[in-house]
């Protein structure tokens, strides 16, 4: 049975559509990524999962029961982590750690000390005077305290510097290897491309592409560079090309597997030199569905 | 010091006075208001000089002079002078430290300093900005005293003195304020702080006020320079050289200390927490007594001392309404001058205790607006803990205040009077107004559910509604039945104490608080 189950969710503020339709399914155990840009559509989703927004329209099941109904119990089996951290200027870090998790009902001891450790954190200080970065794992640590099945975390390394980044990935694949849920919203492609076993991508409140990583990047295309003595420009032509650039005799392209074939096809009656073919990155990917279409 | 360390200073200067309008304009007005409404009500209430002189053995009681100090010069100009100089200035002072502070060290704390250190603006322009700013607004404030005392048709050389002494006594507290924000890290810190000197200020003004010395020490502290400066009793101008002297040292001081110190740093550090919360810091209701306790305490504190203050001098102050002739029919139905006078004050007390649930109310609202209820609300915690959580203090907070005001109000005028029959009195006239009250938290309760962005302001302006309804009905300009609508009328003074309006405004609150209850649970949690 899926973890979260979404389909057909829609959700307005005023005249505007935040969310179009929106279809998700994330299995038990599995690291989800969620993309997209600022403002697709992402925090939105994660409010309605968690019970603070209720959708226009539209069904949402989350740990088999209904996150507006049953938020009280479904929150005692789930963290989250939210995209803006503010924290209470007046408690200091270590109070709302143990506040939270114990809210929540598991405040494992040894693990905060872990925890605290790991991220580097002096939890003595006041909230109002951590930096953004600390308050970040503040709450990333208040959340990874508890024993929860599910992980909903919307940007949880944004403010984080590159070693305090490893020490998260490295908790995301432990929460893995314990078999929780993690929901990664984010739009920093190398750490979704490396902790996530699925990834939807989101624009203006519609899920674009979903897959697993395997899955969306040798489904749709491969990117081409090559080389050709010959005319080239009868490439624009062909449909399932993309992003062609031609520089003189160079030419780089991504093209839909469908069209492999007739575009190597075009290539060697061009007259070609040189070859280099790759599997597009997640970047790639995420630049073609946003930079124009 | 060098001049490019205030490059761009008139720019923040402008961007100071674009910010909180209606803080600022409240500042401006309200000072000069109140001195143009206290004159032209003692021009009503004492039409002659000799009805004035009939209030003279009032005037000269030590309990009024211990805390208006002595009246200078028997006229409606000394009169008017003598009762709104303390409350102005007061108010003067309030309005510019927090200004001063929430410019200087609130921006800096808020990152708002930050952006300003990246582009052309000098390291002391903004301490300078903010100080300027306060004094703009300060010198507006004291034309418009000076304005609305010339309008009542006071002599010129008098009103100006009184204005002015109220500007120095607020340009001292704008310094003062400056001063606390460079030393300490917390904008919280320095508020905290300025009040207490004003309370510590407040303390020997009382001693100095019934001993009626005019001279040493007293000349240093600002809330004396509008009696020293003697409005209306031969101006001593001299006073203001003092005040200058004392607010430019201020200045001088808290620009030295902003220019010898890093961005964020103070000169007494934070103080840090608790590395793990106490074992009883778990629940809903523990986080909101955190965050509430502060300004409950405040309330509750202020209130006691003011019921006490007032519970004994009730007799002393019944005899100055008594000497109002065009109020003796309103009187006589109050029974007697003595009891109207004390129950108009319960009554009017508890109009402005009803500001206090709505910012309990608030609360609950920014913390929405701030997306901390989001960290919270994604916790096994529900919408209806958290909205109860925020409640107890509109309601059992505002009990507790009212009700220890009723205690102190009644154990002063036991203890003046020498009558026990006063404290129960007094408690209960106290205690019965406290259901009309719940009526302004029901009411925004009902807001926070379902009109969350406007609950705060709808919620003031429906009590400065209330408070109209009550001023306009006592001059005859509103009808019963349409004062009837606001819930202190149910409890207005006249109105002998009955369970029937009690038991209606307890409905009316409970359903209040009921249906925005209902309201809160159906909405989104918006920021």
């Amino acid at each position: 049975m899926p973890v979260i189950k979404v389909s057909k969710l829609v959700k307005s503020y005023g005249p505007t559509r935040a969310l179009d339709g929106i279809d998700l399914e994330v299995d038990s155990g599995q690291v989800y990524g969620f993309i997209g840009p600022n403002g697709a559509g992402k925090s939105t989703t994660i409010r309605i999962l968690l019970g603070l927004l209720r959708q226009d329209s539209g069904a949402v099941t989350l740990l088999g029961g209904d996150p507006w109904r049953d938020a009280v119990e479904l929150h005692k089996r789930l963290a989250y982590v939210p995209s803006d951290v503010t924290l209470w200027p007046n408690l200091s870090g270590g109070e709302v750690i143990d506040l939270l998790a114990r809210l929540r009902g598991s405040l494992n001891g040894q693990r905060r000390s872990e925890l605290l450790d790991l991220f580097n954190l002096d939890p003595s200080k006041k909230c109002r005077t951590y930096s953004k970065g600390n308050r970040q794992k503040v709450i990333l640590i208040s959340a990874l305290v508890s024993d929860v099945e599910l992980l909903i975390l919307d940007e949880p390394t944004s403010g984080l510097d590159p070693l305090m980044e490893e020490a998260f990935q490295h908790c995301v694949m432990k929460a893995r290897a314990e078999g929780k849920t993690v929901f990664l919203s984010s739009h920093i492609l190398a750490e979704v491309e490396k902790l996530c076993d699925r990834i939807s991508i989101i624009k203006e409140g519609r899920i674009v592409e979903q897959g697993t990583l395997s899955e969306l990047r040798y489904m749709r295309s491969t990117a081409i560079s090559a080389e050709c003595s010959g005319n080239i420009e009868g490439l624009r032509a062909i449909p399932g090309v993309h992003q062609l650039q031609i520089e003189g005799r160079r030419l780089n392209l991504t093209v839909d597997n469908a069209q492999l074939g007739p575009v190597l096809q075009y290539l060697a009656g061009s007259g070609i030199t040189a070859l280099q073919s790759a599997p597009p990155t997640l970047e790639e990917l995420f630049m073609r569905y946003y930079s124009n279409q | 010091m060098r001049a490019n360390d205030y490059q761009a200073t008139v720019r923040l200067l402008r961007l100071n006075l674009r910010q909180n309008r209606v803080f600022l304009a409240c500042w401006a007005f309200i000072p000069g208001l109140l001195v143009m409404a206290t004159a032209f009500t003692t021009i009503a209430m004492f039409p002659t000089r000799e009805s004035l002189l009939g209030i003279l053995p009032t005037l000269q009681d030590p309990m009024v002079v211990g805390i208006h100090g002595k009246v200078l010069d028997i006229s409606v100009a000394g009169y008017t002078a003598w009762r709104t100089k303390v409350l102005c200035s007061l108010l003067a002072a309030i309005f510019s430290f927090v200004m001063v502070i929430r410019r200087t060290r609130r921006d800096e704390e808020e990152g708002r300093r930050e952006l300003l250190g990246g582009v052309r603006v000098g390291r002391q322009a903004p301490l300078a900005a903010a100080l300027l700013a306060a004094l703009l607004v300060n010198i507006v404030m004291a034309g418009l005293i000076l304005l609305g005392m010339l309008a009542a048709g006071l002599g010129f050389t008098g009103s100006l003195a009184h204005a002015a002494s109220i500007l120095a006594c607020a340009c001292f507290f704008t310094a003062a304020g400056a001063v606390l924000a460079q030393i300490f890290t917390s904008a919280r810190t320095a508020n905290v702080l300025s009040t207490i000197l004003l309370v510590l200020l407040m303390a020997p003004h009382i001693g100095w006020n019934v001993k009626g010395s005019m001279g040493g020490v007293m000349y240093l502290s600002p809330l004396e320079w509008p009696f020293l400066i003697r409005a209306f009793a031969g101006e001593r101008f001299e006073v203001l050289s003092i005040a200058v002297l004392m607010i430019g040292l201020l200045a001088f001081l808290a620009l030295k200390l902003s220019a010898r110190r890093e961005y964020g740093a103070g000169f007494i550090p934070e103080r840090t927490g608790r590395a793990e919360a106490r074992s009883g810091f778990k629940s809903a209701w523990a986080l909101s007594w955190r965050m509430q306790k502060g300004s409950f305490w405040f309330w509750l504190i202020f209130l006691a001392l003011i019921g006490f203050m007032l519970g004994s001098v009730s007799q002393t102050l019944a005899n100055i309404s008594s000497t109002a002739p065009s109020l003796a029919g309103f009187v006589e139905r109050l029974g007697g001058t003595d009891r109207a006078f004390m129950s108009l004050m319960i009554y009017e007390i508890a109009l402005l205790i009803g500001i206090y649930p709505i910012l309990a109310l608030q609360q609950a609202r920014s913390e929405e607006s701030y997306l901390r209820a989001d960290t919270l609300l994604a916790l096994p915690v529900s919408r209806l803990r958290y909205y109860l959580s925020h409640l107890l203090f509109a309601f059992a907070g505002t009990a507790a205040i009212m009700a220890t005001m009723g205690l102190t109000l009644g154990v002063g005028a036991a203890v003046a009077t020498g009558d026990s029959g006063e404290f129960t009195r007094l408690l209960t006239e106290t205690m019965v107004k406290i259901p009309a009250v719940w009526v302004v938290a029901g009411i925004a309760s009902l807001l926070f559910g379902l009109i969350p962005r406007g609950m705060t302001g709808i919620s003031f302006l429906v009590l400065g509604i209330f408070i109209l309804l009550e001023f306009f009905y006592e001059q005859g300009a509103v009808s019963q039945a349409l004062f009837s609508l606001s819930p202190f009328a149910q409890v207005y003074p006249t109105h002998p104490i009955t369970a029937l309006p009690v038991i209606g405004l307890l409905s009316a609150s409970s359903l209040l608080v009921f249906l925005g209850g209902l309201a809160y649970q159906r909405r989104d949690v918006i920021s």
